[in-house]
């Protein structure tokens, strides 16, 4: 009987006693750990579905004059969608542009957190150097997305006083959130970017990346909204350098399929695609501007390749993306345009209108003849309409009106809706998107006034 | 209905007593008396005969010699033999009787035939007996209490009557006494049994044959099960209930919880809902949490069961016990907030004969109603489809060249005369043909069959003095209304063995096999739209083809050299089937060890494992295959030459799951009885790990003989026909992550009895588990329960005759509900990303170390009362529940993360409450007896507390009521509408906006909720589920045969309509009946609520549907009553026929019979309200054993 009770008690406490630390050491799952080292954050880097895909702002393009709606399909519209279709304050809230928008940012601002606590050396130098160049990409990118949104255009004379955007700088989110003013914003960004460009390899492994010369392009087109044109010149000029191909349209692609351009092709320096929040902007709704239409020559391939004929008007169908969603990212046409822009500004017309021709030969059937201008101020012209023309629906119309208002060009957005006539004068408030209205009921922040 | 009533009862009582030195004998002796009770009553007494010739020879001498040539064997105490006189005796083929009767003339003793056994007694006039007894010392009393059936019977209460002394008897029917005086007298109680009454008379080894009570055949409860412990009911402080095997056996089902619905209280079938943290639909208590896991715990013998529950076969099962407050589930801790559900498995005893059961029955199930729902008729329909036609409402399709939807078939034809290729005769030719077709009509005659099901299953169980076994197995075959086939085989073993007295081992498996083949389910719409007048089989039944995409684009695209792109409803389920093949392995091992009197130790482990296959294989001729062939191919129509980039062939896909689990529990049990005091204890430790992991492979081009496949390129982008644009090839394979979640607990549960009326429980329980991100010290999580309870009718001042039980008892304690899913850190889940094949990562939770599992408290009150013969007894159980620390939503500023607008957080809380009365009324006993069982439940919830901004958005109940909507003060489920003003004169329907009665739809519908009902647009109707359920069984019983019918009623609760929108009808061709009914002119508005039909460019059109669709006219009642069954018995005793069986029964059993009653006026059940009902079932079967 001893023996049994021995036994037992050996038995039961063997178990009891066993260490249980360990046993509840073991992670859940494998595809899950708390990212540390370079690997794991340059893997949180390349989550192309929340960083690349489905992501940049829809508002601007909403709210831009690149389209229009039939009253039928007014009707069916969400509330946001029509308020922001008619510019009247939309309240909204959580999930949205600025929700999409910041989740790069907080990742961009983890991933250079726990960077400083890992040591460079030769073999991970690269590695390193390309994390830290992303982040800062990232964040700057994404800056610059929610400003053209939820901020005004810059203006030098006011930059100091108007609202610019949250600037996170750390992933702490105890960190109460502030406006910074315009200028705060724009330095930001160019810092940033600037920064990226010297981590970054000069082209990347994949356009889901970031590179030298997406790091440049964007640059130059914040430089651009910026109106600081001699910057925007020398980054556009810079990326240009690195790569400069263009898609031929005469023999490329078929101008005439349902979505003729491959995703990732070669004018994609950087890819993102623009998010579906506002139902606007979805090619099934959205009817191209009938004069901008007109606009597009009878031997301009541009008018077979992006446009679909739709109840007796137009639809968009010639994304980069190879889809029906809006290209929002960097490509080199973007480029040729921006320092064609530049060269024109600076009283350059033979550059201008090279840079300008290069592009459009490509963009032309065979009967194209080069284009030529009296001087620099109607190259200037002709360059912003090919502009237009070119980089349609890719989120970029809404920040050039706010830039061009800014120049004097005095374009007044117009909507005709349920018989009334409804219009945006240049420059004003309303150029700065709402705040969703749950940040500014947490967060305290002043909201755009109207 | 009876089995042991009607058969033979007896009571035996066998006393023995040798030599203490002599051991050995002692252990033979009881061998020798085991071992008869496994003989086989093959003659019968009076029949053998015996020859004997000997000379002075001891008595046992002569027993021994007829033991020898008999099948009979002897029972007695050793000295009553052993100073008899020796005898002298010759017989040739004489009877027993007539031996006995010569051996016994003159001799102080007796005796008496007890199946196999000659018991030797003393006369009872005997002088020499009584002589002794006066200064007998006392004596310890040691024995075993057995059933009819020779099955030991636990928690017999044992007392010496005068005395305060008691004991209970353990899991073998074992107890033992000390110092008992020589002829004091024992009474044997049990709940489930005739109370006995014993002389000691000075015998120390006592066998006591009882009675089984005749109102325990009704099925009063004896023990439960905790899944730890097993407790006599009376013994227990905290709400369990169970349900016996005749209970569980009243429905047919083949699923373990449907046979629990309407048969017992505070259990719940949840229909209608879509939650997602839901997988078994039911409810224990209704609601303990917000957003945490809402199934109850179930419990397959001592371990949680983690497989499909559809893998336990209601063959195997003896019967299930449902704890129900914090005493009786808080000993499962932190699963166990929603209560415990404990499937007792059949087992083999010691000591039983080999026993056989068999079981066989056929289920049949009608088809769905297709005509359930009222819709308009085929020539109102096609109207609406010309007026939109006209209207250019196809026109986007008609000319869309990406997607290439299909047009309907009148459609195409209003196209043809648009464009002028008929004429306007033809065209109304056409269309009237349409108008004689019916979609249901082919439905029930091509496609829905009646289903049925068939279920084998026999069982073997047997027992020697230290083997217990029972081998089950069991067979499903099921034929669904689809044409689908399920097929289930289970087989179990079960083994005990005790190799010495203080050691038990066991040893157990349970394998499953099931097998699901998916049958036909036809896509019958076109482009997503409904169309009442499709054909899916000519006049003679020839299948005919359907357009997935436009028909003038799929017949001419690929100029011929594509593979036909017809989609074929009645042929597709030939060509591309989908099979699961399941097989789940359970087995245990355990060993228990007596270590002192009263003290034991019981280790057990369990390995489960559940393998899943599902098998897809679209044939080469299917139209899934087609499709993707098709749509990948690259021709040139130049050379006419395809190039196939999804290559030509069938496609195979295999999804394999895994999920295993291991579990460990060490526990010390003790049970001790001194004077007026008794106590049953366990301690316990015990660890579980659960395992799952996924994948998924696609083989293109695949042949199954002789075995061949392709490889094909995932990578790279391809033109596609539709839409137009590049696409990567489909389903590259996956693996999913693995996932291993690890619980360690320890746990006290004591009960402390005085005087067998005054009964006090605890339990403390401690659960840790590797919940990622946490130190380890940080998981250990607390959860307690106390409770008491007092029997009133045992105490000496109660005299209330009639009222023979009165017992009340309280309970109040902690249980809790933990989610694996949840974490602390910022946890990143990795992966590939497919199109630039990088590892991505990405953040799926902030760092929030304060995370914690859930806590439920709960106070429960009960009475259980019985009157004099149990005419009427029950119990009436009061609970409150508050849920804390719970699982919530917390806003916070998103633009820090951007994931997700809201951190879980241990924030929210709920309140529930719930009267539950369970009440057996004998109505008539006799003959004809006839029983009624009543069960009422009543149960209310509301969220408490929650994060500010949402949960006081009173709109968040518009929509409300099928998934659970946290609006502080409100039911979890729970219904709001637009308030209601009417339709207007030009046929809208009218809502209120600022107290003012509007049409402007979409300012009432975004109204500002949180101002609340008061001034909104809008109006609280109710909880969306009952408030008050339960049943009433009435059970009849005459000469063997029983019927038994149960009513089930739910009530208190509201549910929505389905309706007529103009939306529904133009964008997916749902047109409901109420169409006729609509506002056509003015002065209709007097007559009807249903709105005008209007056309999409209508201002606010879908706005002004929804308003409609929610609003408080289209809320109805939902209270109704039902025949839930009818169950028919008739079973045949061994008792006075010559059957080969020990009992045969014959049943049958409708199910779903109908509604008796129901508060709305349109006919619909409410608890289906937009689809067919579940179907009538009717079931026959045939059960016995032998």
């Amino acid at each position: 009987m001893n023996q049994i009770i021995k036994i037992s008690t050996a038995l039961f406490l063997l178990v009891a006693l066993a260490s249980c630390k360990k046993y509840l050491d073991k992670k859940p799952a494998n595809n899950i750990d708390v990212p540390t080292d370079l690997e794991d954050l340059q893997a949180l880097l390349d989550n192309g579905r929340d960083i690349n895909q489905n992501i940049t702002p829809g508002f601007g393009e909403g709210a831009s004059d690149d389209f229009f709606v039939l009253q039928q399909t007014y009707d069916i519209l969400p509330i946001r969608d029509q308020d922001l279709y008619r510019w009247v304050p939309i309240e909204y809230k959580y999930p949205n542009d600025w929700s999409k928008n910041y989740l790069p940012v907080f990742v961009s601002n983890y991933c250079l957190e726990l960077l400083q606590d890992i040591s460079v050396n030769s073999k991970n130098r690269q590695l390193y150097e390309n994390v830290k160049g992303t982040s800062l990409f990232y964040r700057a990118y994404f800056f610059s997305q929610l400003a053209w949104t939820f901020a005004l255009a810059y203006d030098e004379s006011t930059a100091d006083s108007d609202y610019g955007i949250v600037l996170r700088l750390g992933a702490d989110f105890n960190v109460p959130s502030t406006r910074s003013n315009i200028k705060e914003t724009y330095e930001q960004i160019v810092k940033d970017a600037k920064e990226s460009a010297t981590y970054l390899p000069d082209l990347p492994e994949h356009t889901f990346r970031p590179s030298k010369a997406a790091a440049y392009g964007l640059l130059a087109r914040v430089y651009l909204t910026m109106r600081k044109y001699d910057s925007a010149f020398k980054y556009a000029n810079l990326s240009l350098n690195i790569k400069n191909d263009l898609i031929d349209y005469k023999t490329d692609i078929d101008v005439n399929a349902s979505a003729p351009f491959d995703q990732f092709n070669i004018e994609t320096l950087f890819y993102t695609e623009m998010n579906s929040f506002t139902s606007t902007t979805f090619t099934s709704r959205a009817l191209v501007d009938t004069t901008l239409y007109a606009s597009y020559t009878d031997n301009d391939l541009r008018k077979l390749a992006y446009f679909n004929p739709k109840n007796g008007y137009f639809s968009f169908k010639g994304s980069y993306t190879g889809t029906s969603t809006p290209f929002t990212g960097i490509a080199t046409d973007e480029m040729y345009l921006i320092r064609a822009e530049c060269y024109a500004r600076s009283g350059d017309k033979e550059n201008a209108l090279k840079d300008l021709n290069t592009l459009l030969e490509k963009r032309y059937d065979a009967t194209f003849t080069p284009v030529s201008a009296a001087d620099a101020a109607e190259a200037l012209t002709i360059i912003l309409l090919e502009r237009r023309k070119e980089l349609y629906w890719r989120g970029l119309r809404f920040p050039d009106i706010k830039r061009l208002n800014k120049e004097g060009a005095n374009i007044v957005l117009v909507r005709m809706i349920s018989g009334e006539t409804l219009t945006l004068p240049p420059n004003d408030n309303r150029y700065a998107i709402q705040i969703p209205r749950d940040i500014v009921d947490l967060t305290g922040i002043p909201q755009n006034p109207r | 209905m009876q089995p042991i009533a009607t058969r033979r009862i007896s009571q035996l009582i066998v006393g023995w007593s040798f030599a203490n030195s002599n051991c050995r004998v002692m252990k033979l002796t009881i061998l020798l008396l085991l071992t008869t009770f496994l003989q086989v009553n093959a003659r019968s007494w009076g029949q053998e005969k015996v020859t004997l010739n000997l000379k002075n020879a001891s008595l046992e001498k002569v027993f021994m010699e007829i033991r020898k040539q008999t099948s009979f064997d002897f029972l007695y105490r050793d000295e009553l033999v052993q100073n008899l006189p020796k005898i002298t005796i010759v017989v040739k083929n004489a009877t027993i009787e007539e031996v006995l009767s010569m051996c016994f003339e003159g001799l102080p003793i007796t005796y008496s035939v007890e199946g196999n056994n000659i018991v030797i007694k003393e006369k009872r006039d005997s002088v020499a007996g009584t002589a002794g007894t006066k200064e007998a010392p006392p004596i310890d009393v040691r024995g075993k209490v057995v059933n009819e059936s020779g099955n030991p019977v636990a928690n017999v209460t044992v007392a010496v009557k005068g005395t305060s002394i008691t004991t209970l008897t353990d899991s073998d029917g074992r107890f033992s006494l000390s110092t008992v005086d020589y002829d004091a007298v024992l009474t044997f109680t049990h709940v489930g049994m005739e109370p006995f009454e014993l002389k000691v008379s000075g015998q120390s080894e006592l066998l006591i044959r009882l009675k089984t009570k005749v109102s325990e055949l009704d099925g009063v409860t004896v023990t439960v099960s905790t899944g730890y412990q097993d407790i006599p009911k009376e013994r227990a402080t905290g709400s369990f209930v169970k349900v016996d095997n005749e209970m569980f056996n009243q429905q047919v089902g083949t699923n373990v919880l449907d046979r629990l619905d309407g048969v017992t209280t505070g259990f719940q079938t949840i229909t209608g809902k879509s939650d997602t943290k839901r997988t078994l639909n039911i409810a224990v208590r209704g609601l303990s949490t917000i957003n945490g896991n809402l199934d109850p715990l179930v419990v397959l013998d001592n371990f949680i069961y983690e497989g499909d529950i559809n893998n336990i076969n209601p063959n195997d099962v003896e019967s299930v016990t449902i704890l129900k407050d914090a005493a009786a589930a808080s000993i499962w801790g932190a699963k166990a907030a929603n209560g415990v559900i404990v499937i007792t498995t059949k087992k083999g005893n010691f000591n039983q004969k080999l026993s056989v059961e068999f079981n066989s029955n056929f289920i049949i199930k009608e088809k769905p109603d297709l005509y359930y729902q009222p819709t308009i008729s085929v020539s109102d329909y096609l109207a609406v489809e010309e007026f939109i036609f006209n209207k250019g409402y196809f026109n986007n399709q008609i000319s869309n060249t990406s997607s290439r939807p299909a047009l309907t078939p009148a459609v195409e034809i209003f196209l043809k005369r648009r464009n002028g290729e008929i004429s306007a005769e033809d065209s109304a030719m056409l269309i009237d043909q349409l108008k004689s077709y019916d979609l249901r009509e082919q439905l029930n005659e091509y496609v829905y069959r009646k289903a049925v099901t068939q279920q084998y299953s026999i069982n073997l169980r047997g027992g020697s003095n230290n083997l217990a076994w029972i081998i089950a197995g069991t067979l499903d075959k099921s034929t669904g209304s689809m044409q689908n086939e399920f097929d289930k085989i289970n087989l179990r073993f079960n083994n005990t063995y005790k190799p010495l007295k203080q050691i038990e081992l066991s040893l157990g498996t349970y394998y499953t096999n099931s097998k699901d083949i998916s049958g036909m389910n036809p896509v019958l719409t076109v482009n997503n739209r409904y169309v009442p007048y499709l054909r899916i089989a000519d006049e003679n039944g020839n299948p005919l083809p359907l357009y997935t995409y436009r028909s003038g684009y799929i017949d001419t695209v690929g100029a011929g050299h594509l593979l036909d792109w017809k989609y074929y409803p009645l042929e597709e389920h030939k060509y591309y089937n989908s099979t699961t093949n399941l097989q789940e392995l359970i087995a245990n091992v355990g060993m228990g060890v007596q270590i002192m009197k009263g003290l034991s130790l019981k280790v057990n482990y369990q390995y489960q494992k559940q393998w899943d296959e599902k098998r897809i294989l679209a044939d080469v001729r299917s139209y899934a295959a087609r499709d993707l062939i098709n749509n990948y191919s690259q021709v040139n129509y130049n050379t006419g030459n395809v190039t196939y980039i999804v290559p030509m062939g069938s496609i195979l896909t295999l999804n394999y799951s895994n999920l295993s689990s291991q579990n460990f529990r060490s526990q010390l049990n003790y049970n001790m009885t001194w004077g007026d005091h008794g106590v049953v204890g366990i301690v316990g430790f015990e660890t579980r790990e659960v395992k799952s992991d996924r994948n998924r492979v696609t083989y293109y081009g695949y042949i199954e003989d002789p075995l061949s496949f392709t490889s094909v390129d995932y990578v790279n982008r391809y033109r596609v026909f539709i839409p137009g644009s590049q696409r990567t090839i489909p389903n590259a394979p996956a693996i999913l992550a693995t996932t291993v979640n690890r619980f360690v607990s320890t746990y006290v549960n004591a009960s402390y009895s005085y005087k067998s009326r005054y009964i006090f429980s605890a339990s403390f329980r401690k659960d840790a588990s590797n919940v990622f991100g946490l130190n380890t010290n940080d998981k250990w999580n607390p959860l307690w329960s106390l409770g008491v309870s007092w029997d009133v009718s045992k105490e000496k001042f109660y005299n209330i005759q009639w009222l023979s039980l009165l017992k009340v008892r309280t309970t109040y304690g902690y249980s809790g509900n933990v989610d694996v899913s949840r974490s602390a850190l910022p946890v990143a889940f990795y992966s590939t990303n497919t199109i630039t094949n990088f590892p991505y990562g990405r953040i799926g939770t902030l760092n929030n170390p304060s995370l914690r599992w859930e806590k439920n408290g709960q106070l429960n009150f009960a009475i259980d009362f019985a009157t004099k013969k149990q005419i009427l007894s029950g119990n009436i159980e009061y609970y409150r529940k508050k849920g804390t620390d719970l699982y919530g939503a917390t806003p916070y500023d998103y633009t820090a993360w951007g994931s997700t607008d809201v951190l879980t957080k241990n924030v929210a809380g709920m309140e529930g409450s719930g009267i539950e009365i369970g009440l057996t009324s004998r109505n008539v006993v006799g003959n004809f007896n006839w029983t009624s069982k009543f069960y009422f439940n009543y149960l209310e919830n509301k969220t408490t507390v929650y994060y500010e901004e949402s949960a006081q958005d009173v709109s968040g109940l518009i929509t409300g009521g099928t998934a659970i909507m946290p609006i502080i003060g409100k039911p979890l489920y729970a219904i709001a509408a637009y308030k209601w003003a009417g339709l207007t004169a030009t046929g809208d329907p009218a809502g209120y906006f600022e107290k003012q009665i509007s049409t402007d739809y979409s300012k009432i519908i975004a109204q500002d909720g949180k101002k609340g009902f008061e001034e909104g647009s809008f109006t609280y109707i109710g909880t969306a589920i009952p408030t008050y359920f339960g049943s009433l069984i009435n059970e009849f019983e005459w000469k063997g045969l029983s019927v038994a019918v149960n009513i089930a009623y739910r009530l208190g609760y509201y549910f929505r309509r389905p309706v007529f929108t103009s939306s529904e009808l133009i964008n997916r061709g749902n047109g409901h009946k109420d169409y006729e009914k609509r506002w056509q002119q003015p002065g209709d508005e007097l007559i009807t609520n249903v709105p005008a039909f209007v056309y999409t460019n209508y201002p606010q059109f879908i706005y002004r549907d929804d308003f409609y669709r929610y609003s408080e006219i289209n809320v109805l009642k939902a209270d109704n009553i039902r025949l839930q069954y009818i169950n028919a018995s008739y079973s045949l005793e061994r008792k006075n026929r010559r059957l080969p069986f020990q009992r045969l029964t014959i049943y049958g059993n409708i199910s779903n019979v109908g509604i008796i009653w129901r508060a709305n006026k349109e006919g619909l059940d409410p608890d289906s309200p937009s689809s067919p009902p579940s179907p009538r079932t009717v079931a026959v079967g045939i059960r016995g054993s032998f």
